[in-house]
């Protein structure tokens, strides 16, 4: 079960307690989780036949009360942390690795209708309103300043800010 | 009745600029595709429907109030009543966008996080902004200033000043370089 495991994954890096009953409740009522858990149920849903796309659409629909348009076609790893999820916009073609954290109000997504999306490797923090548009890649273990505007590649264990966006002196090791 | 009949064109555009950017064009069928399933049209419809109540005799001021309130908490998104809006606007992700008094062309686009307003509090200003503007994640565009057609609005930027046509504006404050 891929999916549990992803979930159980997600519930600890966002607070969950031990134990199972614990795990369920924080599913329920952590905005974060709950967030996660709805995204993650309408994306396994996407390939059910018939029905799926349709009713997968119409879960993520119901899901948005959050504020956090996270697009079903968005491939994100086990263990998303998002600390206060409002205002997350996560595009179509987005690929996030395993241990990302994303705080509010981050936008990651294209630049022009037909570009591509970023990726973003493993264990990479987002500040509070960043913004990440483009083909670019995100090196793992990098970080990336409050309300800059990322336009270009991060390489790895790298700490980047600005508008738009430069790489600072010092590693985020 | 020439108001009502432009709001129910502008309706009718905004769904076309939706469909277009989901690559399809516009049809009875893509028409109730957008307003079940997509959020920013929901909020753009939900918009002009609260502008229609107004138009009402007698009841339509206190009923669109009412509407509008209750249409914000929906989408935590505000448009002004006083907001002259063309056709055609498209807010794909309706999330913490604030338009205040302002007029604004056709077919513009506004991103998540959006402010458009007045830069000071004790005069009240209201930033024009032209036809096919696109307005980038999280700007913030005050004060008395125009923007022109075409125009780009870079993520987080701050304009205070006037973008000229079909200009790229980046920064902030944002600083215009024509493209």
């Amino acid at each position: 079960m891929r999916f549990l495991e992803t979930l159980r994954i997600d519930a600890k890096v966002n607070g969950a307690g031990e134990g199972r009953l614990a795990k369920i409740a924080a599913i329920l009522f952590y905005p974060s989780l709950n967030t996660l858990f709805f995204y993650r149920l309408s994306a396994s849903f996407r390939n059910v036949p018939v029905v799926g796309r349709f009713a997968s659409k119409l879960l993520w629909r119901a899901s948005l009360s959050s504020g956090c348009h996270i697009s079903i076609g968005a491939d994100i790893g086990a263990g998303l942390a998002m600390p206060h999820p409002v205002g997350i916009v996560i595009g179509e073609g987005s690929r996030i690795g395993r241990n990302v954290s994303i705080y509010q109000n981050v936008t990651i997504g294209r630049l022009r209708p037909d570009g591509g999306y970023p990726a973003i490797e493993d264990g990479v923090t987002i500040y509070a309103g960043a913004v990440l548009i483009g083909p670019i890649t995100v090196g793992k273990g990098a970080v990336v300043g409050a309300n800059s505007v990322v336009l270009k590649d991060i390489p790895p264990f790298h700490i980047a800010a600005g508008v738009p966006a430069r790489l600072l002196s010092g590693s985020s090791k | 009745m020439k108001q009502t009949r432009l709001l129910i064109r502008a309706i009718k555009d905004d769904a076309r600029h939706f469909a277009e950017r989901n690559g399809t064009p516009l049809s009875f069928k893509s028409f109730l595709y957008l307003l079940i399933l997509s959020p920013g049209f929901q909020f753009v419809t939900a918009y002009r429907v609260v502008k229609l109540l107004g138009r009402i005799p007698f009841f339509g001021s206190p009923l669109s109030r009412i509407a509008w309130t209750v249409k914000c908490n929906l989408f935590r998104s505000e448009i002004s009543l006083e907001a002259v809006i063309g056709g055609g606007l498209y807010i794909p992700h309706p999330y913490s966008v604030v338009v205040g008094k302002s007029r604004i062309g056709n077919r513009v686009t506004i991103l998540q996080n959006v402010t458009i307003g007045t830069s000071s509090r004790s005069e009240i200003s209201a930033p024009i902004i032209g036809d096919h503007v696109f307005i980038g994640a999280g700007a913030a565009v005050l004060g008395k200033v125009k923007i022109g057609d075409g125009a780009t609005i870079g993520a987080n930027s701050v304009v205070l000043s006037d973008v000229p046509q079909n200009a790229i504006a980046v920064g902030a404050p944002a600083r215009a370089r024509t493209a």
